[in-house]
């Protein structure tokens, strides 16, 4: 009796909240005309998902891939009882996102930290012009939604952490890792193998593509194909490296592709091996890899990772594909964008060298600037050093007596002119000093017509 | 369907496979005599393919590398460092395959031949 009473309360409550979430829809409808979507803050408990048989709808919607063998009701019916954790709404995840929802995946987990940006929208798909200032989790499960209504979509504005990672992974069936960088790439791997989730991966750069299915069916976890994170200063990124749109795209489709034949029951053959895409000679290459390695840290046989760990401390990095600032000079070394600006009403003789690469120097540059890039001084290149060496004398010669030439050099952040000034100290008859934050900094703080990129 | 392109008639195929094989028998013939010899004994040339930040590093996406017939993966690698000294700031980031299959760094041995892929693969972070 009692149980009883406390069975129907329960479902009362139930019901309830399904009436609130309900009239929130409706609310959201009527004001908007735009379907209400719940963006998650925090980990929340999903409800497990039920079998349902196809519905007269779904075999009209799904009519084109049930014909498929491969597929078939049962696979149909296998996507529609399984979840996946996209991670990242970025170049990778739009496309991902956009193909599991129209395949009918049964939830549909979207994860991002931030925001959309206009620098987003050549790649990044699924987001609007209008949505910038709104955080990709939830522009990618407006537009998701807008394509297929009948899935569960999960948006989190959060940032992945090794507090969040495990409860929020645990209640996935299948992890999407379509990150941009090295830390998230760690600790989404070590919560897959926790949790005993497979880790279907991909990432993009540049002209290029990787993909592989980590912790599959004996196959290797990343750790096990990369033991050690890179150092941070090796790492380029997508905001300091650029990437062709496409190419995340092409990438964020062939994860499509292997989350739905594993979700579908019929497997993916990427476990033990590494995809590579390269789109200047549009080109697929396979790397057949080892399987699990039994010394492996996270999946190995004696593990020492059991549960997760700092992994921005871990990587010497921050978990975004933000540009990290370096501080490899002391203070004298630098000086700021308004002291140079000073420095230019003043007409003081000196030298604006600009090392960033010829690609960036063609999209904006400040008049003036002599253009040698820092891989020519890293390298050696004797041409640079002579068009430096030239330039130094030509310019020096019009100073009014003998001092040091001041030399100042310029980047797009603050962060290559700090290296540049490293190699330049030791040079005779200058002084050289960077620009603190870069051409970035000149935009925000002296001139505001100056591009951002 | 759509035929297979490189399916033909068995007799054919039987004519073409010998012919393949004598002419390949001579290349190898000639290549042995084109080949350097050196303190690891024979070189071949090998394709090397550089990816992500080791194409970046070396300057090449590509090049052609002489590099001994018996030799192991921890000195492929070492060989590699000697032509690119700056390929350094990878050293333990790196996936190596030869043909296409997966190396360990270390003391795997292995057997290259003339036109041999190998290609050095670090992972790309970005998305
Ligand atoms: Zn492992």
């Amino acid at each position: 009796m009692a149980d009883e009473v406390s069975r129907l309360k329960a479902r009362l409550l139930e019901k309830e909240n399904e009436l609130d979430v309900l009239k929130n829809k409706l609310a959201q409808l009527e004001k908007n005309g735009t379907p209400f979507i719940e963006l998650n803050d925090k980990v929340t408990t999903l409800t497990p998902l039920g079998s349902k048989a196809l519905s007269n709808q779904d075999i009209v919607r799904y009519s084109r891939q049930l014909l498929l063998p491969e597929l078939g009701v049962r696979g149909q019916q296998n996507l529609s009882q399984s979840s996946v954790l996209v991670v990242g709404c970025g170049g990778l995840g739009c496309p991902l996102a956009l193909y599991l929802a129209a395949a009918g995946i049964g939830r549909l987990g979207l994860l991002d930290y931030d925001e959309v940006e206009l620098s987003n929208l050549h790649r990044q798909v699924l987001h609007r012009e209008e949505s910038q200032g709104q955080a990709k989790a939830l522009s990618a499960a407006t537009a998701v939604n807008r394509l297929n209504s009948t899935i569960e979509c999960v948006p989190y504005h959060l940032q992945l952490s090794s507090k969040n990672a495990l409860p929020l992974i645990q209640q996935y069936d299948i992890v999407a890792d379509c990150s941009d960088n090295v830390p998230t790439r760690y600790l989404v791997n070590d919560a897959c193998v926790i949790s005993g989730k497979p880790l279907v991966s991909a990432s993009a750069l540049r002209m290029e593509g990787q993909l592989t299915v980590y912790n599959y069916h004996g196959g290797p976890c990343y750790r096990c194909l990369y033991p050690v994170p890179p150092p941070a200063e090796t790492v380029t990124n997508c905001s300091d490296g650029g990437v062709l749109g496409v190419v995340p795209g092409i990438m964020g489709c062939l994860q499509a592709l292997e989350v739905i034949k594993i979700a579908s029951g019929q497997g993916s053959s990427c476990g033990q091996q590494l995809v590579m895409f390269d789109a200047l000679d549009t080109r697929f290459r396979s790397i057949r890899l080892r399987p699990r390695q039994p010394g492996c840290a996270v999946c190995g046989e004696n593990p020492s990772v059991t549960q997760l760990l700092d992994y921005e401390a871990l990587c010497g990095s921050a978990a975004t594909d933000k540009c990290r600032r370096l501080n490899l000079l002391s203070k004298d070394q630098r000086i700021t964008v308004q002291e140079y600006k000073a420095i230019l009403d003043s007409a003081t003789s000196h030298l604006l060298l600009d090392v960033r690469p010829p690609v960036e120097v063609d999209i904006c540059q400040l008049p003036s600037s002599l253009n040698i890039p820092l891989t020519g001084l890293q390298r050696g290149n004797g041409d640079h050093i002579q068009l430096l060496k030239e330039s130094i004398r030509r310019t020096k010669g019009q100073m009014s007596g003998d001092g040091l030439l001041p030399v100042y050099v310029i980047c797009k952040l603050g962060n290559d002119s700090q290296k540049a000034v490293q190699l330049l100290e030791k040079m005779d008859d200058i002084t050289v000093k960077d620009i603190c934050g870069g051409l970035m900094a000149w935009s925000q703080k002296i001139d505001l017509t100056f591009p951002q990129y | 369907m759509v035929a297979n392109p490189h399916s033909k008639p068995h007799s054919l195929c039987t004519f073409i496979d010998c012919w393949y094989a004598m002419v390949s028998a001579n290349l190898e013939k000639e290549s042995n005599t084109d080949s350097s010899f050196g303190p690891e004994g024979r070189y071949v040339a090998v394709t090397v393919l550089y990816f992500a930040k080791s194409a970046e590093l070396t300057g090449h996406r590509s090049e052609v590398a002489l590099l001994p017939v018996a030799t192991s993966s921890g000195q492929l690698w070492a060989r590699l460092l000697e032509l690119h000294p700056s390929l350094a700031a990878l050293q333990d980031q790196v996936v190596l395959a030869v043909r296409q299959q997966y190396v360990a760094l270390g003391d795997q041995s292995i057997i290259l031949a003339d036109g041999d892929e190998v290609a050095v693969v670090p992972p790309l972070s970005g998305g």
